[in-house]
């Protein structure tokens, strides 16, 4: 049975190489500006061999009105209003939570925006796909956080897809920004079914 | 071609009690560090880390805190990340936290930390922000007041490779 993802497990994780069931599948580091990061091919490549996906992300992107710029996620190039996203944050001294369905993204986080932040302030993301090559709806959770000149928040933010089919490309961009900047990395990696 | 990825680094378990645990001379080979904590201390207390000795005043976190007295959200910048802030280490309960370091040994940023920190009673999640481009090479696990961790409190670390 395949290890749970993500930082509520990685307790269950670990040992060396030759018992490893989480592995990594593909690294993408920018050393440009690129507008959207897209890994495909992911069923082919990875669906008879990976239960669950999570992505670790250091992310900062070009938008310049405001200091922070949320980080979107979808699904076979599905654009359209079939996902719906809740958000825990925390940050100003209160928590707050947002929601809405008939969306055309997953939020995974407020995310470092070039206006107002230093070069060396990024945002951290680890986000769990789980089973996104089985054939049922499909559900994402992120913890992240900024902390930033303007912005200051930890995040814990959760999606659903509504569609059944296996997940073919992940595709992740900025809301505002027209680009990720260079030094952002993008890892996927994968827990074995077996 | 799949790769590999998680390896132990080293795991300390402490025998009869220590004021303090260190992970020294981490190699800058991985992308990630995790580090996994489970303990409980001689009396109740926040625990900390430190990055490379720095007892800098440039470590920023914030926290988002279910405990029973309630919520709590917090700016705090200091000269250490407070990881167990509102879920405080105790005598009788254990506590676990994961803390995940990203890029931290890449010299063009800030280094970044995620954690999570549980108790029976209490869980808070945590972003921190350490102000310095530097690699980390070493980790100090610490705590607020006079205290040490117990017998047979455990730390883990581990390397993620990308």
């Amino acid at each position: 049975m395949p290890i749970p993802l993500g930082v509520l497990a990685v307790a269950g994780a670990g040992g060396g190489a030759a018992t490893s069931a989480f592995e990594l599948l593909e690294t993408q580091t920018l050393s440009g500006t690129q507008a959207s990061i897209t890994f495909s091919n992911l069923n082919t490549n990875y669906g008879s061999t990976y239960q669950h996906l999570q992505l670790r992300l250091v992310t900062r992107t070009s938008r310049t009105d405001a200091d922070s710029d949320p980080i979107l996620i979808r699904f076979n190039s599905d654009s359209g209003n079939n996902y719906a996203r809740h958000g825990l944050r925390a940050g100003f001294g209160s928590l707050s939570s947002v929601g809405s369905t008939a969306q055309s993204a997953i939020f995974l986080t407020e995310n470092s925006a070039v206006n107002k932040n230093a070069s060396n302030i990024f945002t951290p993301i680890v986000a769990d796909l789980l089973n996104p090559f089985e054939d049922r709806q499909k559900t994402v959770r992120a913890i992240s956080g900024l902390l930033a000149s303007g912005w200051y928040g930890t995040e814990l933010w959760s999606g659903n897809w509504a569609n059944t089919s296996a997940i073919t490309t992940i595709t992740l961009l900025p809301l505002i920004g027209a680009n990720f900047v260079a030094g952002c990395r993008f890892s996927l990696y994968g827990t074995r079914i077996t | 071609m799949p790769t590999p990825t998680y390896d132990k680094i080293a795991t300390q378990t402490v025998s009869g009690s220590a004021t303090n645990i260190t992970f020294s001379s981490i190699p800058g080979t991985y992308r990630d560090l995790i580090l996994v904590c489970q303990g409980i201390t001689s009396t109740t207390t926040q625990a900390w880390i430190r990055f490379n000795n720095d007892s800098s005043n440039i470590y920023n976190f914030t926290n988002a805190s279910a405990i029973a007295a309630g919520t709590y959200s917090a700016f705090v910048l200091a000269t250490q990340f407070r990881f167990a802030n509102r879920v405080e280490f105790s005598a009788s309960e254990r506590v676990i936290a994961i803390i995940q370091i990203l890029d931290y040994a890449q010299t063009d940023k800030h280094k970044v930390v995620l954690s999570r920190t549980s108790r029976n009673d209490g869980s808070e999640l945590q972003t921190s922000r350490y102000e310095s481009t530097s690699a980390i090479s070493s980790i100090l696990i610490d705590q607020e007041v006079s205290a040490s961790f117990s017998d047979g409190s455990v730390f883990t670390l581990y390397g993620l490779v990308s």
